[in-house]
């Protein structure tokens, strides 16, 4: 910090620069030579101004005077990287970081512009001292966040994030922030803690329908089951439910005992994908329930007719046979159950342990 | 999404229903009844194997015809063991008269700790005393009551002391020779030095990403036994002779012994975890056919394989005909099976209002019982989850539950409905905790139903039932003559008030539980019985006329006269 201050022109310097020119100096007396300082000083005035050739020539002239004034070294790379010279920026922001490791702003800015490189693990080191040196700036904690992110650490990623919400909780980049984290937390397995995260995005993008259907998937994990299916509705209502949101829709009023509009959900989402049988077994299932055995029956063909072994569909046309009173037919599909399930259990039995399923 | 396809779940479950003004319908009589101090060990809290998460049982039973119910209560222990002198032991408890009991443990020759589970309560030799078996891990053992208040372990002697880790097990005469049998339903073949610890690097267990202890699946389940009852004190495993599957064994926890289709034997059925359900209709010889499939009860209603660990028949719906309780696990509904005629079962789980709150708990014990005395069976469920650390899991499911009771009501077109009631049970109804096995026992002999319950590495909890006296009852002590003495396996119908009642005699039932099979029945308002005819297991049927309401009676098998 002591070095910074020595280096940096700081408010001190540009007051001084200001008085100076404001009252001029007496004729008689040739000026000074400007220092390095009050060339920084006045360079960062152009720049401000949007005069960023003049202020690169002032930096330089700074640079000239004082070889070692990296002040002056971390503007003319960020002007490099401005213009997308990116190994120039590099050059020379790794110069000032060199001269002086505490700077934050250097150290961001130089971690940036590796990161513009693709050299993340380069960009890492600075990016992680920018944040311990600027613990609330939102760019440095966003970036730290998404480099975390990147490189698959989760858990780092999650905790910078968070800081960064903590930090910035209405920047522009707060939503997304809040569905990167949601999302980790789902992936972690921790569906109860991202569902805030999920609803503070919402808030700020309430049309984002694929999101709604995460947050639904995350409720529907947390077993908070009347929330899940209310955001499914949403989704549903918006027109934007592809068939895996009909299909948790469905089974959810399956759950509740929403027989009928069980049976209409799961039949929109077989209807717009044919392929997955987890959505049939539930079809049939609410129609079984629904005392519709004979349909129940024809979707479970459907089942089996694409995947023979499938037991459980067997298992359940077996028992709706048995309903409709074909006796026969029900203990041939019950036969073929038992025969399949056998052997799952055999297989289940010498497989390495696991937990319950 | 196939998860979320094959899950079952409801949304009342997750709304709390507001707190009862009223009385509670049970009061903890823990300590004023003498059963503090009982401190059931499970093995390491952590439970780092599943050996150390299924819980210990219960019984109630009159070791000295006292008419007094008395409680027996096995221990745990931990796998790394105990200083000599320092285990934890079983217990038996005296009621002394008035529900106050007494520790009669050393006394009683049952002091030598082992690791127990379920008991199973019957005479097997027909003596005129009720004996005790208890499943272990280790040899199981048969205590012989000497009749003198003194018990002589006899298993081994009697070839009754299998060394599998046994569940529940339960007494009935499955070949009517007037000798009671035994079912044991054993778990899975647990070897510590083979099944990996719970977060073994080299083997991770794992339950919807998170680290567990292992099992049951992937690990051997053992064969359940039957044992057929020599008449001379000793019994033979004739379990593949009798068609009782040995070829595999599944995950068995809980047993309920009943003649289900009505056709005077004693069928059985098996809850098993992870695995099918198993259901032995009995050819009438001793000999069983396995139709859980053909019969409806093996599976969930959406066909997927249950983990299920209680069950108990009862007549729920007044048809006459048993019908059937399963607790599950977790994410699972329970379910009630009712009996649909010519040996098939409906679920019925949802239809009476059950489906919705069983969703989320991890169920155990359960059991039929009508506790107000208004002559419709209620039911109960003790919950507790096997994973401590299940509420980070943050999946709605947690370690420590209530536990829930259900009142048997009339619905819309007079169709049975079950009412939550737990929310002006009382305390144990509230407080959480990780329970597992009891049941319904009259312990104070006012004529109503208490309950037992055992909490893993915690005490007991002894219930007194404060609310059933608003309806009247009268109970039957049946001592079976040509039939066996415990007369497991009667049938009793009662006609009161124009409202006929089936009541019956089930070995075993809930989660390593048993109790004498003393048969309470709610009368309502009812001031006597007008008729009770009991159909003896022998198939000798006798018929008794108005009996007054109120009292407790004897009727043994042949007798006219009702002391």
């Amino acid at each position: 910090m002591i070095r910074m201050m020595s280096r940096s022109p700081g408010i001190l310097g540009m007051l001084l620069s200001a008085g100076l020119m404001s009252l001029g100096a007496p004729v008689a007396v040739r000026a000074a030579p400007a220092t390095p300082d009050e060339l920084f000083a006045r360079a960062d005035e152009a720049l401000t101004a949007g005069r960023t050739e003049e202020a690169a020539s002032l930096y330089g002239e700074a640079l000239a005077a004082d070889p070692r004034h990296w002040p002056s070294l971390c503007r003319l790379g960020e002007i490099d990287a401005s213009a997308r010279r990116y190994p120039e920026a590099e050059r020379r922001l790794r110069a000032a970081v060199e001269i002086n490791g505490d700077n934050g702003r250097c150290l961001s800015r130089l971690a940036q512009v590796l990161l513009v490189q693709d050299k993340t693990a380069e960009a890492e080191p600075y990016l992680a001292r920018a944040a311990e040196l600027m613990p609330a700036d939102e760019g440095v904690l966003f970036n730290l966040a998404r480099l975390y992110e990147t490189t698959g650490r989760l858990d780092k990623a999650l905790e910078t994030y968070e800081k960064y919400l903590a930090a910035a909780p209405t920047s522009s980049r707060a939503g997304t922030a809040h569905l990167k984290v949601a999302r980790m937390l789902n992936q972690a397995r921790l569906p109860a803690e991202a569902i805030g995260h999920y609803e503070a995005f919402l808030r700020s993008q309430p049309d984002k329908n694929e999101v709604r259907a995460e947050l639904a998937a995350a409720l529907m994990a947390s077993s908070k089951y009347p929330e899940a299916l209310a955001e499914y509705d949403k989704v549903i209502a918006a027109g934007a439910a592809d068939p895996a949101a009909l299909a948790n829709a469905g089974s959810i009023c399956l759950l509740m005992q929403e027989l009928p509009r069980a049976v209409e959900l799961l039949e929109k989402s077989v209807a717009a994908d044919k392929a997955p049988i987890p959505p049939r077994i539930g079809l049939a299932t609410a129609l079984a329930q629904s005392g519709e055995h004979a349909r129940a029956v024809e979707v479970l063909r459907t089942v089996t007719a694409d995947d023979p072994q499938n037991n459980r569909a067997w298992y359940l046309m077996g028992q709706s046979l048995m309903k409709l009173g074909k006796a026969r037919e029900a203990r041939e599909a019950l036969e073929r159950h038992r025969a399949i399930h056998e052997r799952i259990m055999k297989e289940r039995m010498t497989a390495e342990p696991q937990g319950h399923p | 999404m196939l998860r979320i396809i094959a899950a079952l779940a409801a949304a009342a479950a997750l709304v709390a229903a507001p707190a009862s003004t009223g009385p509670a319908i049970f009061t903890d009589v823990t300590r004023d009844a003498g059963l503090a101090g009982v401190r059931f060990v499970s093995g390491s809290p952590d439970k780092d194997y599943i050996l150390e998460t299924t819980g210990t049982g219960a019984a109630a039973f009159d070791i000295d015809n006292d008419g007094w119910l008395d409680i027996y209560l096995p221990n745990g222990s931990r796998l790394d063991g105990y200083p000599r002198g320092q285990e934890p032991r079983p217990r038996l408890f005296r009621n002394k008269g008035k529900g106050l009991f007494e520790d009669v443990t050393a006394k009683a020759g049952l002091a030598d700790p082992f690791w127990g589970f379920g008991v199973a309560v019957g005479d097997y030799d027909n003596d005129g005393f009720s004996d005790l078996y208890v499943t272990s891990w280790g040899p199981n053992k048969l205590f012989h009551n000497r009749g003198d208040g003194t018990f002589e372990e006899v298993g081994s002697g009697a070839g009754v002391g299998d060394p599998r880790w046994g569940a529940s097990a339960a007494f009935a005469d499955f070949d009517n020779d007037g000798q009671l049998d035994l079912y044991v339903a054993n778990y899975v073949a647990f070897d510590p030095g083979k099944v990996p610890r719970r977060g073994d690097a080299r083997h991770p267990c794992v339950y919807r990403g998170n680290l567990v202890m292992c099992g049951p699946t992937g690990l051997k389940g053992d064969v359940d036994i039957l044992y057929h009852n020599n008449g001379d004190g000793t019994f033979t495993d004739v379990s593949a002779a009798a068609g009782i599957r040995t070829d595999i064994g599944l995950y068995g926890l809980g047993v309920a012994a009943a003649d289900y289709d009505g056709d005077g034997d004693v069928d059985i059925f098996v809850a098993n975890d992870a695995t099918p359900n198993q259901l032995y209709r009995n050819r009438g010889d001793g000999t069983f056919d396995e139709v859980g499939a053909l019969s409806g009860v093996a599976y969930g209603v959406d066909g997927a394989e249950m983990g299920s660990m209680g069950t108990s028949f009862g007549d729920y719906d007044g048809d006459g005909s048993l019908d059937l309780m399963i607790t599950n696990f977790s994410h699972q509904f329970y379910q009630l099976l009712r009996y649909a005629g010519e040996g098939y079962f409906e679920e019925v789980t949802a239809a009476v209002g059950l489906s919705e709150k069983t969703y989320l708990p991890l169920g155990w014990a359960t059991d039929f019982f009508d506790y107000d005395n208004d002559g419709w069976l209620d039911l109960f469920f003790a919950n507790g989850h096997v994973y401590p650390g299940v509420d980070a899991m943050q999946i709605g499911a947690t370690y420590l539950e209530s536990n829930q009771l259900f009142h048997n009501e009339a619905g819309p077109g007079g169709a049975r409905r079950f009412e939550d009631a737990s929310d002006r049970a009382g305390a144990s109804f509230v407080t959480k905790k990780s329970y597992r096995a009891g049941g319904p026992l009259d312990f104070d002999r006012d004529g109503d139903a208490d309950l037992l319950l055992t909490v893993i590495d915690s005490e007991p909890v002894l219930l007194r039932n404060d609310a059933g006296s608003s309806g009247r009852s009268a109970t039957f002590h049946l001592v079976g003559t040509a039939s066996n003495r415990s007369a497991i396996g009667a049938r009793l119908t009662v006609t009161a008030a124009g409202r006929t009642m089936m009541r019956y005699a089930q070995g075993g039932g809930s989660y390593l539980w048993s109790r004498d099979p003393w048969i309470q029945v709610g009368l309502g308002s009812a001031e006597k019985i007008d008729t009770l005819e009991v159909r003896w297991p022998s198939g000798r049927t006798q018929r008794f006329r108005d009996l007054a309401a109120g009292r407790t009676y004897d009727l043994v098998e042949g007798q006219e006269i009702i002391k």
